[in-house]
């Protein structure tokens, strides 16, 4: 069936839900295409979370003004999403006095009044159990942490509440001129989306679609970053985040708070395969030594999940957004490496005065639908936890025990579209399976109230990706003879 | 599967599981004579005994309920079954369906298989009350 | 608001330490008694466990799991403590205030004892920092059982489980009698966790292979599990270069320990040993704070549930009778050759059973007492196993007239092997 919109997204990341909610601002039709089964599948979902801020911009490049120009956003995305940032603040820690010299220039670029150079002393009153090692941080105040799942689904729920359709499991393989646009060819036979307007920001498939288009693109190497998360029993240990001095390559091994209450510690930077999301030994271990300069006694005997994120990232270390030579109205967004979930807001708008520039008519909707989070039970008081019993008992059933979470906030992940269809869909909207037993209290659970409510088989149940079966079938079901067997 | 049943002159070695000792045992069988060797007390002939003439084990595992409030019963046998038809206990187990309610101590298979043995619940399963 | 209940008893955890400890509470002549449980149905984890093996000291003869979860439904059935199910525990403090969740509301209960009997959760991958991608089909061998048996799922069909505790034998079973092929059971240790008779019943009667000083060294499979990095390893557990080979399945079972659960006991300001990660506890199972009990395995994790219960029905007992507690006499550490101790307190030398748990297998052991430098005590067992607890009667110990600290030694001739 051939579909029509004014706009299609290609590519449900951070990026492409922040350019759907923002064109959504808009009068016209919007699509997001995404290849997964969900929105935050790819680089969006496993890396810091941090919003940093002007202090740590990278000065005469596009992903610096694009970060710059994402921060002010922040505000009006909160008031208009509802989203939960921490602004926890940051400490970048000299190890050594050479590293003054960095803080001096972190300072200057932040112009921040509050933000100050501190001594040990100060530094570790803020931060007693940093590393003793330390001679002095730059402390400033406005760096703030953020669940990137939680982000990516604001913008993605805002979206939808302003007329933007999602649609998954169908991965882009090509492009056609279309009488009334651009032809977009998919891997489900049955779908054909034509649309004036295309973004294309798919993170790793991004060169590759782009190839399509006969635009040449520098190949995008895959740097992982591997990271350890830490119980909430060590909620606390660390209040800021604490930046290293970075390398010639990265930002470093940092040692953060979640807006959750975890410590998250992390990345590495090591060029690998694209794709290769394995956590090692030798990866993992590099992070505790780096994190452990910064933090000597860092408890990483509360480890409760270790895992690995990917960068893609250009030669010239900058996004690389352009318009496409043959379709004059495909935008590529290529290399959005860090801080792209910081400059989010920023890449959108820009998105939008680009596509502007090629025709969009950019008129405001009369109406903008603002998005209100739902309740998080665990952060509720005890009247609204009565309150919210009294109106569904669901909020009484509690499915997570790690990270209290109910049978009515499971419900809502269910059906808000874009609504979760996999157990790792379900944990991003409400940290089930997330905490500390790691789901195996309450997967069983999870599991049956998608059989119930969904009408799924066990063999529909996923934890991500469409291959990614949590089950094989069902114990009744004929059995092979262990004696046949040997 | 290591085959329980000894030839004319067999040796064969256990371990004896009727205390936590773990005992290797040495056993001999030579026609209907068995001999054990390396037990610290009586009871490991015993056991030899029994695990190269007629070994059993208690069987448990589940069938499907019908109308219950969850979806499988547990079951287990009343004696100890022959180990050798283990696999014939579980296939014949997967044809049975048992309808809610059912309470634990109930038989639901008598005489399993013609062992003179019967299968029983392990647990109450109430009736599935219609969604409101 | 909150509904305010007054109580004289509270139980938390409906499994089967909280049944005891709750039925021994109003035996022992409790006016209220209430015993919350998370889950619809009490129990614990008793339900999922239906295979035998379970009763023969409480009951006097051969359970399974569900068989004796009944037994004390049917026996609180018959005595007037409330039962609230679906009712979670958020919050706790040291006044004995208890908020609570369920279907039905908010409750805030005022107890003038509490008994903590949360039981424990099982360590998972993330924990054990098992490298590699993260696909499905990687399960804690608990859930896995509660997917066999409860909700009658099958998780894989090729199946590596990594540990040889009782529960990894027994699920190694329970999925072959279902069809499912198990690959190999994999233990860092160079001897067996669980107990020989599971080995026997589980492995050797369906020839399933045990792989001794081996770990699971890596994760295959993008999506769905497609195998497992196995190597061997040295006595310090490390990985041996060059012994690294793929075993193809599409489960991993882990079954690599358990740890008491007691986030809800630290809210109570209770401390906990860093050895059995539950709550210090005495004879009668009584925390260091004040009308709080922790009996089960939320104190330190049981091998066998009819230890579970023992302890539970003092628990229950003690903090019905609300009798003041006399001064700590002895504390209780552990020495070489030992892995934990419960309790770890000792207040009064009449009562109560000391369970000891050896760090390895021995045979001819020696179990020592030691205060200083001067032995007071020494028993002997033939054969110890850190799957099976020594059991001492407290009373049975000459325990020297002063108290102080005791160190509790095991020696013997090291098992290697099964």
């Amino acid at each position: 069936m051939k579909k029509r919109y004014d706009v299609i997204i290609l590519g449900g990341g951070v990026v492409g839900c922040a350019v759907a909610w923002y064109l959504s601002h808009f009068e016209c039709s919007i699509l997001v295409l995404e290849k997964e089964l969900d929105v935050c599948c790819g680089i969006s979902k496993a890396n810091t979370g941090i919003i940093h801020s002007r202090s740590y911009y990278t000065p005469e490049t596009m992903k610096g003004e694009l970060h710059l120009r994402s921060l002010p956003w922040f505000h009006q995305a909160q008031d208009e999403l509802d989203f939960h940032l921490a602004r926890t603040g940051a400490l970048t820690v000299a190890l050594s006095p050479d590293d003054l010299a960095y803080l001096r220039l972190l300072q200057e670029r932040g112009q921040c009044p509050e933000a100050e150079i501190l001594g040990p002393k100060d530094t570790q009153e803020l931060e007693p159990n940093i590393s003793e090692n330390m001679v002095a941080a730059y402390y400033d105040p406005q760096t703030a942490v953020i669940s990137p799942f939680r982000l990516t689904l604001a913008l993605a729920e805002g979206a939808v509440l302003n007329g933007v359709d999602f649609v998954f499991n169908v991965p882009v393989i090509d492009f056609h001129s279309d009488d009334r646009g651009i032809g977009i060819e998919t891997e489900t036979e049955t779908d054909y989306y034509v649309a004036h307007w295309v973004v294309n920001s798919t993170g790793f498939s991004a060169p590759a679609l782009a190839e399509k288009c006969g635009d040449g693109v520098p190949p995008l190497q895959a740097y992982r970053g591997e990271y350890y998360v830490l119980d909430k029993e060590t909620r606390g240990y660390v209040k800021h985040v604490l930046y290293p001095v970075p390398t010639s390559l990265s930002k470093g091994i940092l040692v953060s708070p979640t807006p959750e209450g975890n410590i998250l510690v992390g990345p590495n930077f090591e060029p690998v395969k694209p794709g290769d999301t394995s956590t090692t030994v030798q990866g993992l271990a590099e992070v505790k030594i780096g994190a452990q300069k910064l933090v000597h006694h860092l408890p990483f005997d509360r480890t409760i999940q270790i895992f690995a994120g990917i960068r893609s990232v250009l030669p010239e270390r900058d996004f690389h957004i352009f318009f496409s030579h043959r379709f004059s109205n495909i935008v590529h967004l290529c290399g959005i490496e860090s801080p792209g979930l910081t400059a989010s807001f920023g890449i959108a708008e820009y998105v939008g005065e680009l596509l502007e520039k090629r025709g969009l008519n950019l008129v405001h909707k009369a109406h903008f639908n603002l998005r209100k989070n739902a309740p998080i039970f665990s952060e509720c008081s005890w009247e609204e936890r009565e309150r919210l019993i009294t109106q569904d008992p669901d909020w009484g059933r509690l499915v997570c025990r790690c990270e209290e979470v109910t049978l009515a906030e499971v419900k809502r992940a269910l059906f808000v579209p874009p609504s979760a269809r996999t157990i790792d869909g379900l944990k991003r909207r409400t940290r089930v399976t997330a905490g500390r037993c790691q789901g195996s209290f309450c997967e069983m659970h999870l599991l049956s109230t998608m059989i119930a409510l969904l009408g799924f088989s066990e063999n529909d149940i996923r934890k991500s990706g469409i291959h990614s079966h949590c089950l094989v079938g069902e114990t009744r079901e004929e059995r092979e003879s262990y004696a046949t067997r040997h | 599967m290591k085959s329980p049943e000894i030839q004319s002159r067999e040796y064969r070695q256990l371990i004896c599981t009727a205390c936590p000792m773990g005992c290797t045992l040495e056993a001999e069988k030579e026609g209907d004579l068995i001999q054990v060797k390396g037990g610290r007390c009586q009871r490991g002939g015993k056991y030899a005994q029994d695990e190269i003439t007629n070994p059993r084990r208690v069987m448990t595992t589940t069938c499907v309920m019908e109308g219950g409030e969850l979806r499988r019963l547990p079951i287990r046998t009343t004696q100890p079954f022959p180990k050798n038809r283990m696999d014939d206990f579980m296939t014949f187990m997967t044809t049975v369906r048992v309808s809610a309610p059912v309470f634990c101590g109930d038989i639901i298979v008598s005489n399993v298989l013609g062992e003179g043995i019967d299968v029983i619940a392990t647990r109450t399963i109430r009736k599935k009350q219609p969604a409101p | 608001m909150p509904r305010d209940i007054e109580a004289e008893v509270v139980v938390i955890g409906g499994g089967p330490a909280g049944m005891a400890a709750a039925h021994s509470a109003w035996e022992q002549g409790a006016k209220s008694v209430f015993l919350l449980e998370r889950e619809k149905y009490l129990g614990g984890i008793l339900n999922q466990c239906i295979h035998p093996g379970f009763g023969l000291q409480v009951f006097g003869e051969e359970l399974t799991g569900p068989e004796y979860a009944s037994r004390y439904i049917e026996k609180l059935g018959k005595t007037g403590v409330q039962v609230m199910t679906e009712t979670a525990v958020l919050d706790l403090e040291p006044s004995r205030t208890i908020r609570t969740v369920c279907p039905r509301g908010v409750h805030e209960f005022h107890a003038r004892s509490v008994i903590l009997s949360m039981g424990c959760r099982e360590k998972t991958r993330g924990m054990i920092m098992i490298p590699g991608t993260r696909p499905a089909g990687i399960y804690t061998a608990g859930l896995a059982q509660y997917l066999v048996n409860i909700e009658g799922y099958l998780p894989g069909r090729k199946v590596v489980i990594l540990g040889s505790g009782d529960i990894g034998l027994i699920m190694a079973r329970r999925l072959s009698l279902e069809g499912v092929t198990v690959e190999a059971v994999v233990e860092v240790r160079n001897s067996l966790s669980g107990l020989v008779r599971n080995y026997v019943q589980c492995l050797l009667d369906f020839d399933l292979p045990l792989l001794l000083s081996h770990t699971v060294t890596g994760i295959v499979g993008k999506e769905r599990l497609e195998g497992v990095l196995v190597s061997q390893v040295d006595e310090r557990w490390h990985p041996v270069p060059g012994t690294e080979r793929f075993l193809e399945c599409d489960t991993l079972l882990l079954s690599v320990g358990l740890i008491p659960e007691n986030e809800i006991s630290q809210k109570a300001g209770i401390s906990l040993s860093p050895i059995s990660r539950g709550p210090y506890v005495d004879e009668t199972f009584a925390t260091d704070v004040d009308g709080f009990y922790a009996c089960g395995n939320v104190a330190s994790v049981f091998d066998l549930v009819d230890y579970v219960t023992f302890v539970s029905q003092k628990a229950g007992e003690a903090a019905a009778s609300h009798r003041p507690r006399g001064k700590v006499r002895f504390v209780l550490q552990v020495g070489v050759g030992t892995g934990l101790v419960i309790p770890q307190r000792i207040r009064n030398i009449e009562e109560g059973i000391l369970f000891i748990r050896p760090s390895q297998g021995f045979r001819e052991t020696q179990i020592i007492f030691r205060k200083r430098d001067e032995v007071f005590a020494r028993k002997k067992t033939p054969i110890c196993r850190p799957s099976e607890m020594i059991r001492i009667d407290i009373p049975s110990i000459p325990w020297p007239p002063e108290g102080g600290e005791v160190t509790i030694e095991i020696t013997g001739n090291p098992i290697q092997g099964i």
